[in-house]
């Protein structure tokens, strides 16, 4: 109509609220759609392993692709064309599988939000080839049956040259679904400029001269387990009390105002600007900022530092099984290890790329001989002996502990 | 300001039907992609059980109560920065639209175009870049300390205020936008009339232009408090150790805690609170009928 | 409409300089702020960093400019980003318009309730829309990607298209358009000529901001995207590690391609004012 109405005609919102909210409770229902448990009988025991395995991979051919999705920037890259992957070129060279390559994973917990709805569905995630975390997330993929048991037959390269300590580890005991692709420590990072003087524990965390310039995160498998190293406990056989101790030790450094921000976005950048003077770190993010120009240090405290695996794995769906497998297995040749670790400079899990590293470095002249060098002599990247053993892993949580965990050490991060 | 009165009624059939013809096509797209879903998301705040056994339709209503209890505080801070930033945006976006309106000529759509470049820059950059001009020892507080005009702990970045200040610089536009438009439309001819009856400039403004600037306002007030008070890119960026937004919960809620019914009754309870807190606002605006002050 | 207009414009010139210049600074201040994060941006486009950590000056260098395309998947993702903008940009306008001019200009029986749906549409916490949005496709077995994410920007941009549209109508006076059609103007004659010139600011203006909120969503897109990569998708992911200077070279130009486009329209309006 036209007409404007006439001042004083009844207004029709209140009226109108109240009626679409009961249309929409009327149709509630409608969308009671449930969501499916997704629960699978996992195989245990050899026998039944053995059995899955034979199931998964009969009558699979190699079908000349391959889908690889991992996080940003870690794998290695042409220095001269960040776009290229030398690797994965020459293994199309080798065996004819042409590479898809994307790096779509920001971190596990969301690329769990968003590939579960699509393994639950059954349609599957269109990768071939995934890496995931050791946390809580790689043991969902595997009690919810959407990774491919792997079949060991066609890895020699994995159990020839994998180092004894990233074998038949506590997520994944025997290899079943899982192989390492890079390892990793979490420790303390700080500006000695700044600190003015060593960080040796996790109590340094804790020192009033260090108050509100301390970075923690907000992670609370990684907060939890570091805390539990900072009062003394070894994660993987840690109790529920331990944990509340561990989270009082969390909520004491918080109530001092020590930490400046509980964030995994922002501590990098601000350790290098100065805002934070030490911060949770990881390895690998020392070595990129004083790449950068900076002069951080990363330390392992005397009490123990976390040792972290993120895995390459198979989706159950994954077309391209065999081309996957075939993956996993080049990964594992010691000039392929190598040349990944020469641009990731995490942890590698094939400790004679060591040897391949001494041997280019021996080879090379100049700036790439120095750069092989400080490489193969990195504690970062291939830690020595000492430094190992003060390594934890992190504790793997049951279903029912998860909750609990998480009730104890998110509220700390989240107030 | 009352209608001038409708000549003469055109009453026929089409016409009559005109308003839902011109509804329907937007309409129907929002039932099928925003209603549908948000029907999903309401099922699913009433089941109960976890990913891997499932959820099931319970009409589980304690979720709702259970999450009030365990996070109103993030919940209420969520709202207290969110009309911070909404009454910053105001008070610094205000001027800049009535400036554009009356006074910057035939460049208008240039100053407007000025004003949406920083969308194109990805918010994320944009955020972090504030961690770089705000750095403790940077390029702003830096000389401030050296002139001993601030003391050396003095920071911004990791406080409430640096996460208020980042909510209203992302959602200025979204302010300035529809006061601008309102703004525009005054006829310049009602300011000189009311110039020529001696009105003062205050008079004239009072009397005038913010009556006829109050629908762009409120509609500036929904676009920057709705998505402020739920944002949460600026809290996990520029926070501290107490600035947690209920987005950032509801974020840990889902991808973290896989808990959906827990992330979908908390963001139930952030439309409704939002629902309410607009309602609030338009009451004390004197009007009864919210949703339509837009639209007088 | 001009010749009356042309007094009282003079008047209001002289005015402007009395009154203007402590609003016109304001306006520039505003804009500096806005525009200062973009000034970092556009610096450290030139940074000669060597990590893939780019936050600190390492001195002035071109090379990334030299290599803008060297990240085949970052230049995807922008092409994809600017491409969906454009016709969410569209199709959200076409669909957002008549619902505001609807909104502005009748008073029709379930006007609240389309009301309470735009505002329970901007309400919505994006996370939870993305969430949602995803099992419906799910639900109905629709493969995520460009489509999809064209999709639920177009339903997240449609109430804002219809609010601003909803402004510009406010105060709209019937009678003019009345006036065409008894001048023996058409329904489609008197729109074109007196409803839609009122309102093209006001759709011109919802349609910018779609482009913006497409271009700029990460959230919902996140979530709905499958395999496409859209420009904040990869940013965001790279910020984990670093991001590298070719993000900054690509904001710097669209951003240098703004200025352009804003500076052909003053060169256009002066040429047309003569």
């Amino acid at each position: 109509m036209l007409l404007p109405p006439p001042p004083g005609a009844p207004r029709p919102s209140r009226r109108t609220l109240l009626r679409s909210a009961l249309g929409a409770a009327a149709l509630a229902p409608l969308a009671a759609c449930s969501v499916p448990g997704a629960r699978k009988d996992v195989p245990t025991g050899r026998a039944e392993i053995a059995a899955a395995v034979r199931d998964f991979w009969s009558g699979r051919r190699r079908t000349g692709k391959l889908d690889f999705v991992n996080y940003t920037q870690y794998i290695d890259a042409d220095p001269a064309d960040q776009s290229r992957h030398p690797t994965l070129e020459e293994f199309t060279r080798r065996t004819g599988i042409e590479i898809t390559y994307q790096e779509l994973i920001d971190d596990s917990a969301s690329w769990f939000g968003k590939t579960q709805p699509l393994f639950a569905s059954g349609e599957g995630i269109g990768h071939d080839l995934m890496v995931v975390g050791s946390d809580s997330y790689l043991t969902k993929y595997i009690e919810l049956g959407y990774l491919a048991p792997l079949d060991h037959s066609r890895l020699p390269n994995f159990a020839r040259h994998a180092g004894a300590a990233y074998k038949n580890s506590s997520f994944d005991p025997g290899n079943v679904y899982t192989v390492p692709w890079q390892s990793g420590m979490t420790g303390i990072g700080y500006d000695p400029a700044k600190v003015g003087r060593k960080i040796t524990s996790w109590q340094d965390l804790r020192d009033p001269a260090l108050r509100g310039k301390v970075g923690m995160w907000n992670d609370a498998v990684q907060m939890g387990n570091v805390a539990l190293l900072a009062i003394g406990r070894d994660p993987e056989t840690s109790t529920p009390e331990d944990w509340r101790r561990a989270a009082d030790w969390l909520r004491g450094q918080r109530d001092a105002g020590m930490v400046r921000a509980y964030s995994t976005a922002t501590y990098q950048s601000a350790l290098q600007r100065g805002d934070l003077w030490a911060s949770l770190v990881y390895s690998g993010d020392v070595y990129q900022a004083n790449r950068s120009g900076s002069r951080l240090e990363f330390v392992i405290p005397e009490e123990g530092g976390l040792l972290w695996t993120d895995n390459l794995c198979l989706p159950v769906t994954a077309a391209g099984a065999v081309d996957a497998l075939t993956y996993m297995d080049y990964a594992y040749r010691p000039e392929v290890a190598a040349r990944i670790t020469e641009t990731v400079q995490f942890i590698c899990p094939v400790p004679a790329a060591r040897d391949v590293i001494v041997r280019e470095a021996a080879a090379a002249t100049g700036e790439r001989r120095a750069a092989l060098q400080a490489l193969s002599t990195s504690p970062l990247v291939f830690p020595s002996e000492s430094d190992q053993s003060r390594l934890r892993r992190m504790r793997v949580l049951e279903r029912a502990e998860e909750k609990q965990w998480n009730a104890l050490f998110e509220p700390i991060y989240q107030a | 300001m009352s209608r001038p009165p409708a000549r003469r009624a055109r009453r026929r059939p089409v016409a009559a039907l005109a308003p839902y013809l011109m509804v329907l096509p937007g309409w129907l797209w929002l039932a099928a992609f925003f209603v549908a879903p948000v029907l999903v998301m309401l099922s699913l705040s009433l089941q109960t059980g976890d990913f891997i056994d499932g959820f099931r339709q319970t009409f589980h209503v304690g979720t709702y109560g259970d999450a009030l209890a365990t996070y109103h505080t993030q919940l209420v801070r969520s709202l207290l920065y969110g009309g911070a930033a909404t009454v910053c945006c105001l008070l610094i976006g205000y001027p800049v639209a009535y400036w554009i309106a009356f006074r910057a000529g035939r460049h208008k759509s240039v100053y407007l175009f000025l004003l949406l470049l920083p969308f194109f820059v990805s918010f994320v950059i944009r955020t972090q870049s504030w961690n770089v001009v705000l750095a403790d020892n940077g390029v702003v507080l830096g000389p401030l300390k050296h002139l001993g005009l601030l003391p050396g702990d003095f920071h911004v970045l990791a406080t409430p205020y640096a996460v208020i200040g980042g909510l209203a610089y992302n959602f200025l536009p979204f302010m300035v936008l529809p006061v601008y438009v309102a703004l525009e439309r005054v006829d310049p001819r009602l300011l000189e009339a009311a110039a020529d009856l001696y009105a003062g400039r205050a008079a004239t403004f009072g009397r005038v232009v913010l009556p006829l600037s109050l629908p762009g306002v409120f509609a500036g007030v929904l676009l920057t408090f709705v998505p402020a008070s739920a944002d949460y890119v600026n809290a996990a960026i520029l926070g501290g150790p107490s600035t947690t937004m209920i987005g950032n919960i509801i974020q840990t809620e889902y991808f973290t805690n896989l808990d959906y019914p827990g992330a979908a009754a908390l963001s139930f309870l952030l439309m409704g609170t939002l629902l309410i807190a607009v309602f609030l606002y338009a009451r004390a605006l004197g009007t009864e009928d919210v949703l339509e002050v837009a639209a007088r | 409409m001009t010749t009356t207009a042309t007094p009282s414009r003079t008047v209001r010139r002289r005015r402007a300089v009395r009154r203007g210049s402590g609003l016109r600074l304001w306006t520039w201040l505003v804009i500096g702020w806005l525009l200062l994060p973009i000034a970092v941006m556009i610096l450290f486009g030139f940074n000669d960093t060597s990590g893939k950590v780019n936050f600190t000056w390492q001195g002035f260098t071109l090379t990334w400019y030299e290599h803008l395309f060297a990240i085949p998947n970052l230049t995807d993702a922008l092409l994809n980003s600017l491409g969906i903008g454009l016709v969410v940009a569209v199709v959200a306008t076409l669909l957002g318009t008549p619902i505001g001019m609807a909104l502005g200009r009748y008073r029709f029986r379930g006007r609240g309730s389309v009301d309470l749906l735009l505002f329970a549409a901007i309400a919505a916490p994006e996370i939870a829309l993305g969430a949602a949005l995803l099992s419906l496709f799910i639900i109905l077995g629709v493969p995520r990607g460009y489509g999809t994410v064209v999709v639920a920007h177009v339903a997240f941009c449609i109430p804002y298209v219809a609010i601003t549209v909803r402004a510009r109508m406010a105060g709209y006076d019937p009678t003019l358009e009345e006036a065409a059609r008894d001048l023996g103007a058409g329904p489609w004659t008197a729109f074109r000529l007196v409803t839609l010139p009122m309102l093209l600011p006001g759709v011109v203006s919802g349609a910018l901001l779609c482009f913006a909120l497409s271009v700029d969503d990460y959230v919902i897109t996140s979530f709905n995207a499958g395999r496409t990569v859209t420009f904040p998708l990869w940013v965001y992911s790279a910020a984990r590690t670093g991001v590298p200077p070719q993000v900054n070279v690509m904001g710097t130009l669209i951003f240098a391609a703004g200025l352009l486009v804003a500076g052909a329209n003053v060169l256009l309006a002066r040429r047309r004012a003569g």
